[in-house]
């Protein structure tokens, strides 16, 4: 077992590079298997995640560790400040980057908050957020809305 | 947001959503569309439902002739449902609930005619399928149960009756209806050989651990009990002894109920002042009955009855036409209780009406590939038109 003291060494597309405690590294699974591999020894390049999403999520990771004693509810709080901070643009490359470094209570958290966001919203709507192409004819959009008008008076 | 997300955690953020947003969301584009009616993620989904949402509980009582439906949280306040968010379920008053399964309701309505119509609905998507006709007609008594089989991923209904012509009281052939193969096929297993029981009216057959199960006797003797159950997955019918002290009550005290999750209980009556509930701790494992509960009644005119269990634990009773929660102190092998309303919890809810049978809800998009389906093969399942539907939903989900 390797000590908890070996630093990991973390390298962002734009070239930031970021020393991080085992401990904290190992959140990720993706890095997990790496040392488990004896693949970890040199920098790790992450080639979608950008410096400062790499910070916070070593930032979440971080807070995490520490909070390993703390009661469930705390721990609910701290989740829940660390992701009302994070704007939608931000959350979307933290869930990209918790997808490729498979952190799954930060991908849970991401993604229930953007479930959150967007569960009132129409679907004209959900196409500006996550900027998708209608790729419908106006008679196949018309047939699946008018099947199911009744799920578009908007109370959730 | 920015050009993609990767497709891969599109369901993960989807499975978090309520069934109405996401019914909603098909038209975004075609690749919601086919990810939301994908039958894996509509499993996945449910699975993200049934442990995180609140349970719903369906309380069917009896009005007049028929029947009467009313909605409830199955939380601390016992909170009534009565938004449109959940739609549009409130059957007619000839319309009986069977049981409900992953957010599938099935329901028995009647008709004039003696025939035997089935419907699977699942409410928060506003699908309904009615089934075709069994071959057996002219059937007295009749034990339906509505279960999942999880090996083949299919839903199942089981029919065990009595025909009517048959005076020597012979159980017909049970049926067994598949929705993934959308007909009804006689079974060659019988009923264990030697044991008989009554038809249930009313009563759903507890669905736990893949069976079906209710109460028999030996023929010709109502004080020789066992617990009769069908697996859905190897159809074939099964015994399970009850506690020595159970087998030999009267038949007719005894009633059964599903157990949490995973097992199965049975109160009885004794004497008209006193009340026994057994739970079988460890479901198939006969030394494991357990009684949990002894309940005597002084003062009361009318024996409450244990319509079920909630997702606390705690037992539910309609008590004449209200509904009571019981603390059951699992610490504690046996608990004697006298009965004077002040253990009880009354849920500030009056029926004013018999309460006949409570069923466990959770929303789900259960049915929604089936309905395309529906419509893409014609006849095959027999969506229901809303305008159809009109006629024996009232459009309402308040009862009061």
């Amino acid at each position: 077992m390797a000590s908890t003291l070996k630093k990991i060494i973390l390298k962002s597309c734009d070239g930031k590079i970021l020393e991080v405690e085992e401990a904290v590294a190992v959140q990720s699974q993706m890095i997990k298997n790496m040392i488990e591999d004896d693949c970890a020894n040199e920098e790790i390049p992450l080639p979608d995640i950008t410096g400062e999403i790499l910070s916070m999520i070593i930032e979440y990771c971080k807070m995490h560790v520490d909070g390993e004693n703390n009661s469930n509810n705390e721990l609910i709080a701290r989740d829940a400040d660390f992701i009302t901070r994070v704007d939608l643009n931000t959350l979307y490359y933290l869930i990209v980057a918790a997808n490729f470094l498979n952190v799954k209570s930060l991908l849970d958290l991401t993604c229930q908050r953007v479930a959150d966001i967007i569960k009132g919203k129409s679907p004209e709507e959900i196409r500006l957020t996550f900027n998708i192409k209608n790729d419908f004819t106006p008679e196949e959009e018309e047939e699946i809305r008018k099947k199911n008008a009744w799920a578009f008076d908007y109370k959730d | 947001m920015s050009d993609y997300l990767p497709v891969q955690v599109i369901p993960e953020i989807l499975k978090r959503l309520p069934v109405k947003s996401l019914v909603r969301f098909r038209s975004v584009c075609k690749t919601w569309n086919s990810i939301i009616r994908d039958p894996s993620f509509i499993s996945t989904h449910l699975q993200s439902s049934l442990s995180n949402n609140t349970p719903f509980l369906l309380i069917q009582s009896v009005k007049g002739i028929g029947f009467e439906f009313s909605w409830h949280y199955d939380n601390d306040g016992f909170d009534k449902f009565n938004q449109l968010q959940l739609p549009v379920f409130h059957c007619g008053s000839d319309s009986l609930v069977i049981g409900s399964v992953n957010g599938v309701i099935c329901a028995q309505l009647f008709s004039y005619d003696n025939s035997l119509n089935f419907v699977l609905w699942n409410p928060s998507i506003q699908n309904c399928i009615s089934l075709p006709q069994p071959s057996i007609r002219d059937v007295v008594d009749l034990n339906i149960g509505f279960g999942f089989d999880s090996k083949t991923n299919d839903y199942k209904l089981l029919l065990v009756g009595i025909g009517v012509e048959d005076f020597s009281g012979n159980w017909i052939n049970p049926c067994l209806f598949s929705l993934n193969q959308n007909c009804w096929k006689t079974l060659t297993a019988t009923i264990p050989p030697n044991y008989n029981f009554d038809a249930a009216y009313g009563a759903t057959l507890p669905f736990v651990n893949g069976a079906f199960h209710w109460l028999g006797f030996q023929t010709g003797n109502r004080f020789s009990n066992a617990i009769m159950g069908f697996d859905l997955s190897t159809e074939e019918f099964m015994l399970i002894s009850l506690p020595e002290s159970l087998i030999g009550s009267w038949y007719g005290s005894l009633s059964i109920f599903k157990y949490g999750e995973s097992s199965i209980a049975v109160q009885r009556l004794r004497h008209g002042e006193l009340y026994e509930l057994w739970v079988m701790k460890e479901y198939g494992v006969v030394e494991s009955w357990t009684k949990v509960l002894t309940l005597s009644l002084a003062t009361e005119p009318r024996f409450p009855k244990v319509m079920g269990f909630r997702k606390n634990g705690q037992v539910l009773h309609a008590h004449n036409t209200k509904m009571a929660s019981l603390d059951l102190n699992s610490q504690q092998m046996e608990t004697s209780l006298d009965l004077n309303c002040r253990q009880m919890e009354f849920h500030g809810v009056e029926f004013g009406a018999e309460l006949l049978s409570v069923h466990s809800y959770v929303e789900s998009l259960v049915l929604l590939d089936k309905a395309v389906d529906a419509h893409n093969e014609g006849d095959v399942h027999h969506s229901m038109d809303s305008s159809y539907l009109d006629e024996w939903s009232g459009g309402e989900v308040d009862v009061a």
